[in-house]
């Protein structure tokens, strides 16, 4: 027994036993010289402080979970620190074992004094190798999508040049051909109207439809003409005061007698950049929005809440990834609410779940317009009874590589 | 937003779903380990629980395939792993149970999609790992330096994590089922970047925007996640509560899992929230 603690004293690397807590409950002599630091001392301490904090960290992330899980963990490259505060190297192997049902760790350290010199070297050429192998590989690749984006961005732009001009056509069409015949056929109908006598009821009501099919029409020329041309806002990009823009947008809703008036909770919100004309619309229309779909029993309170994000600015590409700084609007009523699965489909033109208002089903698709020229999105969740919140993301800045 | 579209969550990241409850516990691994940390501790909860375990993409049995170095170049990359496994399960009124660097992907995506969490319970959480002027992380950036140096040296018979010794272990055979599957990171050089995000990252701003209950587990003498740290965190989250640990280290779901069980259950019951 003498001889195999004389040994395990004398043996030619450091030896620790350490309990589940991680405290050294044995050290070796061999250890202690390697720590210049007697091993009487190092009984007692938490094993972890016999290493340097990279070691520490490794311990606690790797080696300790791996010990507790798999019962073992071999060779495995840590660094001791001696009392004087100089670094060892070590290769350690470590074992799990049960003495009278007692839980404990067995773990030798070998120096590495001359190996950990040949390593790094091994390390370095072979660090230089890869990032040569890599950037060569990344610049080919790069070269290659390059390449191909070009191709896919001219062609894009072609289609793109196309739609832009049958979109500038509609609002020309909007603007002065379907106005023109609407504005005859209104011309003609008030003059034979104010003519003629008419025989029946049944004539009167179909003369009532007419004059209505009318006003709904203009109506809707109108809106869509608003909407063709909210893309042509000419004010400049500027930083954004939310709180500012939602007062604004309020005063205007209750100016324009949509409600006498609206009870408006906004937190801090932060500032973000943006062309001010477009986002006051589109904080009118979602006041709007609020008023047309009012709780009848109780009054229209708007909760608005912001925080900053960071989402993606790549939007289409799938392997492509910048994570920047966005802004989270949420513009919550206490309104009717609707079945959340509409939530895409109220944001498409002229589409209407509430077919009591007088709304043109134009207001949120003119936001989702609004989003999309900024490369923000938006979003409605909603419940039924409870309220609708409408999502805005966008980013805090306009230009793609700020932030 | 920024959902990852045409790819299968499921296996990418080794989702695991199972237990007899129907609010989900998601469980989160920290930095150099998988889901299977968290053996001890979801028997405790699997009978009132929907228990949710996945791998982060790189970490574990997911399939490091799907490894993008740009995605995962932040912690960003690693939220969207989450909220991309809450939305393929259509999960909400989740409680997120993280583990270390995970305990900022939960903040994150509490913040980004409040809905689809009920509260949080954060395990070693640390928002920033290197000290400035004012602040105290517990490290130097010089120790993380070393630290991605010493990763890389250790992958020099990184066969050790992933080897056969380990795969077939005659003394503990109840760890045998999970051997096939990989314990730590496949590939050294996610690992390395892993590592970077997590000690490199500064999450102290977004703590102020947690608005869910969050319960902080702060373990005894943790040297990656020390007490003052965890301490900040209480005082910058306002709904959080704090927990002092008789566990030492920075595993206590390891190598305390009956203290950890014990303060989780206490937080669910006394949460009003639920």
């Amino acid at each position: 027994m003498e001889i195999a603690e004389h040994i395990l004293q004398e043996l030619p690397c450091g030896c620790v036993v350490f309990d589940e807590a991680g405290t050294v409950t044995f050290a070796n002599r061999t250890l202690g010289l390697l720590l210049n630091n007697p091993a009487e001392n190092i009984v007692g301490q938490r094993l972890e402080m016999l290493l340097t904090i990279s070691s520490r960290i490794f311990y606690q992330t790797h080696f300790f979970p791996l010990l507790r899980l798999k019962g073992q963990a071999n060779e495995i490259f840590l660094t001791l620190k001696s009392e004087s505060g100089s670094p060892v190297p070590v290769m350690v192997n470590a074992n799990a074992t049960t003495n009278n049902g007692q839980l404990s760790y067995i773990c030798v350290f070998a120096p590495v004094w001359e190996r950990q010199k040949y390593e790094e070297q091994l390390l370095e050429t072979n660090r230089r190798h890869q990032q040569a192998q890599q950037e060569n590989a990344m610049l080919n690749e790069l070269r290659d999508e390059l390449e191909l984006n070009q191709f896919e961005l001219d062609r894009k732009i072609s289609i793109l040049r196309e739609h832009s001009q049958e979109y500038l056509q509609m609002g020309k069409v909007f603007m002065h051909d379907m106005q023109e015949p609407i504005r005859k056929i209104s011309l003609f109908f008030d003059k034979l109207k104010s003519k003629g006598k008419f025989a029946n009821a049944d004539d009167e009501m179909h003369l009532a439809v007419i004059n209505k099919s009318i006003l709904r029409l203009r109506f809707l020329t109108g809106s869509l003409l608003d909407f063709v041309q909210i893309s042509k806002a000419a004010d400049p990009v500027t930083m954004l005061n939310a709180n500012e823009l939602l007062v604004q947008a309020r005063n205007q809703v209750i100016r324009d007698g949509y409600s006498p008036e609206i009870n408006l909770v906004t937190g801090n919100l932060p500032e973000f950049e943006g062309r001010a004309s477009q986002f006051r619309r589109l904080f009118v229309e979602l006041f709007k929005n609020a008023i047309e779909n009012k709780h009848p029993d109780r009054e229209l309170t708007i909760q608005v809440t912001g925080v900053a994000i960071e989402e993606n600015a790549y939007q289409n590409h799938l392997s492509k990834y910048k994570y920047i700084d966005h802004i989270k609007i949420e513009f919550a009523d206490n309104g009717i609410g609707f079945d959340d699965q509409f939530n895409e489909y109220i944001f498409g033109l002229l589409n209407k779940l509430n077919a009591d208002t007088n709304g043109s089903g134009l207001g949120l698709a003119l936001c989702k317009q609004i989003l999309s020229l900024h490369y923000g999105k938006i979003k409605a969740k909603s419940v039924i009874g409870q309220g609708t919140t409408i999502v805005i993301v966008v980013p805090l800045h306009q230009t793609a590589l700020q932030g | 937003m920024g959902f990852t579209l045409g790819m299968d969550v499921i296996s990418r990241n080794n989702v695991k779903v199972f237990g007899h409850g129907s609010q989900p516990m998601v469980f989160a691994h920290g930095f150099g380990c998988g889901q299977h940390m968290w053996r001890y501790i979801w028997p405790a909860f699997e009978n009132d629980y929907k228990i949710v375990l996945f791998d982060y993409v790189g970490s574990g049995g997911s399939d490091a395939l799907a490894y993008n170095t740009e995605r995962y170049d932040s912690l960003h990359g690693y939220v969207q792993d989450l909220l991309d496994v809450c939305h393929e399960l259509g999960l909400s009124k989740c409680i997120f149970v993280g583990h270390s660097v995970s305990c900022m992907v939960g903040v994150l995506a509490s913040v980004k999609a409040p809905e689809l969490f009920d509260s949080l319970i954060l395990i070693g959480p640390s928002a920033r790992y290197i000290d400035d002027e004012k602040y105290t992380g517990g490290f130097k950036q010089t120790d993380i330096e070393e630290l991605l140096e010493m990763m890389e040296k250790n992958y020099i018979g990184w066969s050790n994590f992933l080897g056969p010794a380990i795969m077939q272990n005659q003394e503990r055979p109840e760890l045998g089922a999970e051997l096939t599957e990989s314990f730590c990171s496949t590939d050294p050089k996610i690992a390395k970047q892993f590592a970077r995000v997590t000690f490199l990252s500064d999450n102290r701003k977004d703590l102020v925007n947690v608005r869910h209950p969050v319960l902080i587990l702060q373990c005894s003498e943790d040297i990656i996640a020390p007490v003052q740290v965890g301490e900040f965190l209480h005082r910058q989250i306002s709904n959080s509560e704090y927990k002092l640990m008789q566990a030492t280290g920075h595993c206590p779901h390891l190598s305390a899992p009956g203290e950890t069980i014990e303060l989780m259950s206490e937080f669910l019951t006394n949460n009003p929230w639920k």
